[in-house]
């Protein structure tokens, strides 16, 4: 039996049955109910802070925060870090990723050699329990650990705290289909969106990260190749902003075409990069894609490119890290409350700005 | 605020906005619910509560997570993503009694679904495989998924994950009664 003819039986398994017409509207009620719950919430929220703020001032709040002792999440007295530098993890460790702590960063601080870790570069952690802190230096808050083996994106640094080269990671993103939701489940470190600072190595020079070669197909490639199965910080790492080519089909839209979505982006914000779903331009590795494996592509109106026809193979040139990118840092509206500006910029230079577009006849 | 173009496959990236206008939630669920469902379906044997429990536990988690959904994605595609989860969670809580997991198999075949005799017989073949190795080749083959999305949805190595599907297929082949590559 061949692997065709094995997808070929379990293709049969596609079932199209409906669900049960009491279970949908059981299952309705709830979901309204929890939905509704969560808009009041939302729109009550800037009115909390503001009677919170309003309630700190009356309590002489600005003496008690100058004396430090009270100290508020999100006002910090130290410097902002740069936008590609800040912490960027959402949620907190659970109790058992704590208790991981194999590579304590925890005795005397010393001066260490300059790491040799690059911005964009992929890397991996040589040791289990390699703690990942929202902030450099030993006191940070420990947000989870990386197991010996585990990659990660470089963000920034290096920054010498306490003796030790930190280095600013981001987990490796979710590749579409990914199956991982948030960052919130049972363990931060389960699904690869989180973000923190890690030291590089031991005091004595052993590395604790090292770079990865990551398999990087050249251009021009087909989408199956560039795609499905990477992430956006994976394929920043093998193509920074060079340019590059690939063959992938523009399907056409299915008859059941949802209404589309609002982008909460004004201008001058990049809207085109931050609402890169907006027009569904979203590329199939094969014409029987049956919608997990599709890759978008973002299109700046200012360069003029339109998309043919759908339904049709096409040859697109494009390149990651656009330079609008880092106008992401304002574009809060559009993302969850909790992603931080650097996050923005991050998520918005792995998007492929296209540069030209031609139809084809199939792919390489 | 700005209203978007029409788009395909109700994009939303900000899926939390229709939490506002209950017609366009309903909407929303009534377009996807049958995808979502269709899906656990053909990969919960056939067995319409297990299919049912796990799309409560995926459109609830949806909703919960809502302002997760950046719009990336095709929003099935996202909802298919937490199904999968949640079915991977389901299989390794009853990989842990396997007496729940015969307690499964044994409820297989409510409904319409032994229509087919070939999905019946591919059912079966998919019954007797441990759950890891039911899952793989099903993300694989079903889902077509690449063998590093597999790995990361079952929380193994690639390496780890090529060596589960090699013995999947060969499980599956022997179960189905076709002959080897061999």
């Amino acid at each position: 039996m061949r692997d065709d003819h094995l997808a070929q039986l379990l293709h049969s398994l596609d079932h199209i049955a409906e669900p049960d017409a009491v279970f949908a509207d059981d299952l309705f009620a709830r979901l309204s109910s929890t939905a509704a719950a969560r808009a009041r919430g939302r729109s009550r929220t800037p009115f909390l802070l503001l009677a919170a703020t309003l309630m700190l001032v009356a309590l002489g709040g600005g003496m008690a925060l100058g004396s430090g002792l009270i100290k508020l999440p999100g006002l910090s007295r130290e410097p902002l870090p740069a936008p590609s530098a800040s912490a960027t993890a959402t949620s907190l460790p659970s109790a058992s990723v704590q208790a991981t702590v194999s590579a304590a960063v925890n005795s005397t601080p010393s001066p260490i050699p300059a790491a040799t870790l690059a911005s964009d570069q992929i890397v991996h952690s040589t040791v289990d329990g390699l703690e990942v802190r929202r902030s450099t230096g030993i006191d940070g808050e420990r947000l989870g650990s990386m197991a010996a083996g585990m990659e990660a994106f470089v963000v920034g640094g290096p920054r010498e705290v306490d003796g030790y080269n930190w280095y600013k990671l981001s987990g490796l993103g979710l590749p579409p289909s990914s199956g991982c939701v948030s960052a919130e489940q049972t363990d931060p470190f389960e699904c690869p969106v989180w973000g923190g600072w890690v030291a590089a190595g031991d005091k004595d020079g052993t590395p604790w990260l090292e770079p990865s070669s990551p398999d990087c197909p050249p251009s021009p490639m087909n989408l199956e190749d560039l795609g499905p199965g990477r992430s956006d910080l994976q394929r920043l790492a093998c193509y920074g902003n060079q340019t590059i080519t690939f063959r992938g089909w523009w399907p056409k839209l299915p008859q059941d075409a949802g209404l589309g979505g609002l982008c909460e982006v004004s201008d001058p914000t990049p809207r085109w990069l931050v609402c890169q779903n907006i027009n569904y331009n979203l590329l199939d590795p094969s014409p029987s894609g049956d919608g997990l494996g599709l890759l978008r592509i973002s299109i700046n109106p200012a360069t003029g490119v339109t998309m043919p026809e759908r339904g049709q193979w096409v040859e697109v040139t494009a390149h990651l890290d656009d330079p609008a990118a880092e106008q992401c840092y304002d574009a809060g509206a559009n993302y969850p409350p909790d992603v931080d500006p650097g996050e923005r910029v991050l998520d918005c230079r792995g998007q492929l700005a296209v540069e030209s577009v031609k139809v084809v006849d199939g792919i390489y | 605020m700005r209203s978007a173009p029409a788009t395909w496959g109700s994009p939303m990236p900000s899926l939390t906005r229709l939490f506002e206008d209950q017609l366009a939630f309903r909407d929303w669920y009534d377009r996807t619910l049958p995808r979502v469902y269709r899906y656990l379906l053909s990969r919960c044997s056939g067995d319409t509560a297990l299919a049912e429990e796990l799309t409560q536990q995926t459109f609830v988690e949806a909703v919960r997570r809502a302002d997760r959904f950046d719009g990336r994605s095709d929003v099935v595609t996202w909802l298919c993503a937490i199904a999968r989860n949640k079915l991977v969670d389901h299989c390794r809580r009853s990989g842990r009694d396997q007496r729940r997991h015969d307690q499964l198999v044994v409820l297989d075949g409510g409904g319409d679904w032994h229509q087919s005799e070939t999905r019946d017989a591919v059912e079966r073949a998919l019954d007797r495989l441990p759950g890891d190795q039911r899952l793989a080749l099903i993300f694989r083959y079903l889902d077509q998924m690449h063998v590093r999305d597999v790995a990361g949805a079952l929380g193994r190595s690639e390496s780890a994950t090529e060596s589960l599907l090699s013995r999947a297929r060969e499980g599956f082949r022997r179960a189905y009664g076709a002959p080897t590559d061999a």
